[in-house]
């Protein structure tokens, strides 16, 4: 009794840790809070509703530069046609492109690119996810996998995907496979670099509280590994959805006849220039809707930054 | 990390390299895939030598090179400066950050087609482009690493009387570098996976142009061998920038992610 009394004066922030890690670890087993899903659940709707306000302001104070850069857009090439600065072929104003981008939206040209590429990109994707998360959890789990495998992981992740692109076409074809399986390669790394990372660094302590009350195994990767390697694995997942739109935009423009990659290469090389542009912006809105997405789902795991 | 302690963790990696490349050996003799579109190991490095030899891959690793040097200068003279300001003066930030988000979000890839235009097919609108891709990751990098100094420092060396300038050389760089440092690594990773898009897409020369070229052409090994090359061109430059940047950074741990 007074040797447990002596540890509490000389760890109280030890202690309050493993208090606190199991009843995150097991909410079932937790006294202190009776309804701690329920608290959960407030906390998170609160963060939720706190980050949405705070874009909403940062919106309205950086709508003045998006604003000026449309306005630079519209004047600088109609100046440069009245004075004779450059040629503005290269850069029709604003609202010529809008008018493009408008009218490719009302014809389903844009949808019928848009959904090709978001095919791509999106099978590419869920196969990395599928394929690198578990094996990041084996390598993250069992350091002799990890010393076994880490220099040939390292050299294959230097290799830029778009390297590889030929070889897949050769073994794959020049359909669908390949672009996905490109996709697939390109976005693989990050998720799978940050799993093993978010594994390895799991609290020791974490682990051993939960062992010391007789977890059995699949209970402490379940309730322990996973739920503390998630923030890690998600910050993989997310630049892996950035580089698949960038790997995705290359394999359109190099060897494919459909998808927004294409729809921009194509329009440069027959001198459709608005269209080009229209392109442009409509993947420029992809990457950050698919941004935005990454960092509301991300913000559903609010407990983690807070705790 | 010591060099002992690199070199260990090589060694214990060498396994899991051999075994890849005996795979490599094994598996077109095995007749799985077509062994004329997957040359085993051997040829690949008899091909590897070859164009090392006739000086074809040093030709094209130069103009590669080349482009991305002068990217990665540019980026480096342009994007600190405007790092600092921005991580300097938040009103300055608040009115930028959107459009450079906007901008950030937009895959280089889909400007290309802009910077061929405006700059030609040349040599300058492929170093636009990687100046373009490098920037973001310098930028962004300087700006945090600027707005995270600790106040603790600046006020100390404020309360000293330093001028605007020592401050800046003597605590904000100093602090800000590792973050900088960070940015820049990143931005040679994506460089070089920008440089080959933009070779196979719109070259005459270069790594990417030979890869895409002996594709086409059908030379399989060749195109397995500048594989090997970019992958480790792409090796080289990330293990030198992580020696750099521990060297300069030797007063402070860096955590040395691979």
């Amino acid at each position: 009794m007074s040797s447990s009394s002596t540890i509490v004066q000389e760890q109280p922030a030890a202690l309050l840790r493993i208090q606190r890690a199991t009843r995150q670890a097991f909410p079932s087993t937790s006294v202190i809070a009776p309804h701690p899903a329920l608290a959960l659940a407030l906390a998170r709707i609160g963060g939720f509703g706190n980050a949405l306000g705070g874009r909403l302001l940062k919106i309205i104070k950086g709508l003045p530069c998006i604003l000026l850069f449309l306005a630079a857009w519209e004047v600088v090439p109609r100046l440069a046609t009245e004075f004779d600065l450059f040629d503005a072929t290269f850069l029709p104003p604003f609202s010529t492109v809008i008018a493009t981008f408008w009218g490719i939206v009302c014809d389903g040209t844009l949808f019928k690119h848009a959904a090709i590429s978001f095919e791509r990109s999106a099978a590419g994707f869920l196969l990395a996810n599928a394929v690198a998360i578990p094996l990041g959890i084996l390598i993250g789990w069992f350091p002799a996998v990890e010393r076994f495998c880490d220099p040939i992981l390292q050299t294959f992740r230097q290799t830029a995907a778009m390297a590889l692109f030929p070889v897949f076409i050769l073994l794959f074809g020049i359909g669908e496979p390949s672009k996905v399986i490109l996709i697939y390669w390109g976005a693989q790394w990050p998720i799978l670099l940050s799993t093993v990372t978010g594994v390895k660094t799991v609290d020791p302590l974490l682990l051993k509280a939960a062992r010391s009350m007789n977890a059995s195994t699949l209970q402490i990767f379940f309730k322990v590994v996973l739920p503390s390697a998630f923030p890690s694995i998600f910050t993989g997942i997310r630049l892996a959805a950035t580089s698949s739109i960038l790997i995705l935009i290359a394999a359109e423009m190099i060897g494919a006849n459909q998808g927004l990659g294409y729809l921009v290469y194509d329009s440069q090389t027959r001198f459709e220039i608005p269209l080009m542009y229209a392109g442009i912006i409509s993947l420029s809105l992809l990457g950050l809707a698919v941004n935005y997405a990454m960092v509301a789902i991300d913000n559903l795991n609010s407990w983690n930054k807070k705790a | 990390m010591s060099t002992k302690a690199s070199f260990k963790k090589f060694a214990q990696g060498l396994p899991g390299i051999l075994t890849f490349l005996a795979l490599w050996e094994i598996v077109p003799h095995l007749g799985i895939f077509n062994p004329t579109y997957l040359p085993p190991f051997s040829k690949v490095a008899v091909a590897l030598w070859e164009i090392i030899l006739d000086g074809t891959l040093f030709t094209h690793i130069a103009i590669s090179l080349e482009r991305s040097l002068s990217g990665f200068g540019l980026a480096l003279v342009f994007s600190i400066p405007l790092g600092f300001l921005l991580g300097w003066y938040p009103r300055f930030e608040h009115f930028l950050d959107p459009l450079l988000q906007i901008f950030r979000q937009t895959s280089v890839l889909a400007l290309f087609p802009v910077f061929i235009l405006v700059f030609g097919i040349g040599e300058f609108s492929k170093i636009f482009l990687i100046f373009w891709a490098v920037q973001w990751p310098i930028l962004l990098n300087t700006a945090l690493g600027v707005k995270e100094v600790d106040p603790l420092l600046v006020k100390a060396a404020r309360s000293m009387n330093t001028t605007t300038w020592q401050l800046f050389s003597k605590v904000i760089f100093p602090a800000a570098f590792p973050s900088i440092f960070l940015g820049i690594r990143l931005a040679a990773t994506y460089s070089i996976l920008v440089l080959i898009a933009a070779e196979m897409i719109g070259a005459r020369s270069g790594l990417g142009f030979l890869l895409f070229d002996s594709e086409q052409l059908f030379k399989v090994p060749t195109m397995f061998a500048s594989i090997v090359t970019m992958a480790l061109l792409g090796l080289g430059l990330n293990y030198g920038l992580l020696a750099i940047g521990n060297r300069i950074n030797s007063w402070k741990t860096v955590e040395a992610e691979g």
